[in-house]
């Protein structure tokens, strides 16, 4: 490089030479439209967020409107349901005439003066007391008849629901005897129940326990001395027939 | 024009290109946002202001990047015997080692050269940015170009 040749001059116009090449390069058009685009984000940043904020303090006074609404409606609710509560705690203390026993529903002063009142169950002999019915646990609990019927038939706390057949099995069971001789026999209970019950020699043991197990209600006919077996619960005669027959 | 005089205030601080051009978008951003302020200054008052925002923005990206061009780095043309005026013209558009040289200057130097070749502004606008009276920054401007041969006729070195 000889100094005698690069002049100021030639200094200076490779200066402005470069400087054009290099200012040629910039990208100012693109940089005006950044920055034309950043104005306009910024502008709707600006109004964005101001209309966020009216939203959120629009948003927050319209929450604080169903909160209040909200806690009403609790509060009313509340007041409602413990007013039921009173109401139904004050209606159960009183016995509804729906709920009394029959006999009460039933008996009035002119039939207790005129002695027409029926006796309770216990008292008519249909249902045992507890004390006596726990006595006769043991007999049911004895491999026997009732062990070997069908299960849907060993069940008898059904009440009105025995039928007749459950109803010769319960009393051959409670009579003691074996449900294959019963079923072996092919008995038609109508017919045969005479030749296949025993002597009622302890009647009044099997008797309780018909009334108390089976809720089954022995009626004595007094002209034949014929005693039928009938649902205790609503004194239908089954047609079981317990005829006291002598060996 | 205005963003020629921020990106070269940023660039002769920088002397790095992309970082000089992050300046430009943050000054005109920063601009955006101090419209109602920069509606009441004068045009001078307003070159001013976006020179001064285009050196600070440039500092302080490098001062984010940790980042600084050494000198060494500038890019110093070796001599070449091979390299005349008339082929050094030839290359002036596209080869930066003009632009290298320029960078090497020392800031007092490189200040005026830059806003005066590049930014295009002229000396009252150039003295009222950097504060001076147009004597000295002729003075410094001559002092730049004499460096700047120096360098290209030398190939390397630098002004202290």
């Amino acid at each position: 490089m000889r100094n005698h040749e690069l002049t100021e001059e030639i200094i200076d116009k490779l200066l402005r030479e470069n400087a054009k090449a290099q200012n040629d390069a910039l990208p100012l058009h693109e940089w005006k439209q950044e920055l034309l685009r950043r104005a306009v984000y910024e502008s709707n940043r600006e109004s964005l967020q101001t209309q966020a904020a009216a939203l959120k303090k629009h948003k927050m006074l319209r929450l604080n409107r169903y909160s209040l609404a909200l806690a009403g409606a609790a509060a009313v609710f509340v007041l409602l349901f413990g007013m039921r509560n009173l109401f139904m705690n004050t209606k159960e203390a009183l016995p509804a005439p729906a709920a009394m026993p029959p006999e009460a529903r039933s008996f009035t002063a002119a039939d207790e003066g005129a002695g027409t009142r029926e006796a309770p169950m216990e008292e008519a002999g249909i249902l045992m007391a507890p004390e006596e019915a726990q006595g006769l646990q043991g007999d049911l609990a004895a491999p026997g008849l009732r062990a070997q019927m069908p299960p849907q038939e060993n069940s008898v706390a059904g009440g009105s629901a025995v039928n007749e057949d459950t109803a010769l099995y319960i009393l051959l069971d409670v009579l003691g005897y074996e449900s294959s001789e019963a079923v072996g026999a092919q008995i038609s209970y109508e017919e045969n129940i005479s030749y296949l019950i025993k002597p009622l020699d302890k009647s009044e043991e099997y008797k309780l326990k018909l009334q108390s197990v089976y809720l089954v209600k022995l009626k004595r006919d007094e002209q034949t001395g014929i005693e039928y077996a009938v649902d205790a619960l609503n004194l239908e005669v089954l047609g079981i027939v317990l005829e006291k027959q002598q060996p | 024009m205005h963003a020629k005089t921020v990106y070269w205030a940023a660039y002769s601080v920088s002397r790095d290109s992309e970082s000089a051009k992050d300046a430009v978008q943050n000054v005109f951003l920063s601009a955006l946002r101090h419209t109602e302020t920069l509606k009441i200054l004068s045009a001078e008052q307003q070159h001013a202001w976006l020179y001064r925002a285009g050196v600070n923005s440039s500092i302080d990206i490098l001062r984010r990047n940790k980042r600084s061009i050494p000198v060494e780095d500038a890019g110093y043309m070796e001599a070449d015997p091979a390299y005349g005026p008339q082929a050094l013209l030839e290359r002036s558009e596209t080869s930066t080692e003009v632009q290298k040289a320029v960078a090497a200057l020392p800031k007092k130097y490189r200040e005026p050269i830059m806003l005066y070749y590049f930014a295009e502004l002229d000396y009252k606008k150039i003295a009222a940015l950097l504060q001076m009276n147009e004597g000295t920054l002729k003075s410094r401007m001559s002092r730049g170009r004499e460096l700047i041969k120096k360098q290209l006729q030398k190939g390397g070195g630098l002004y202290a």
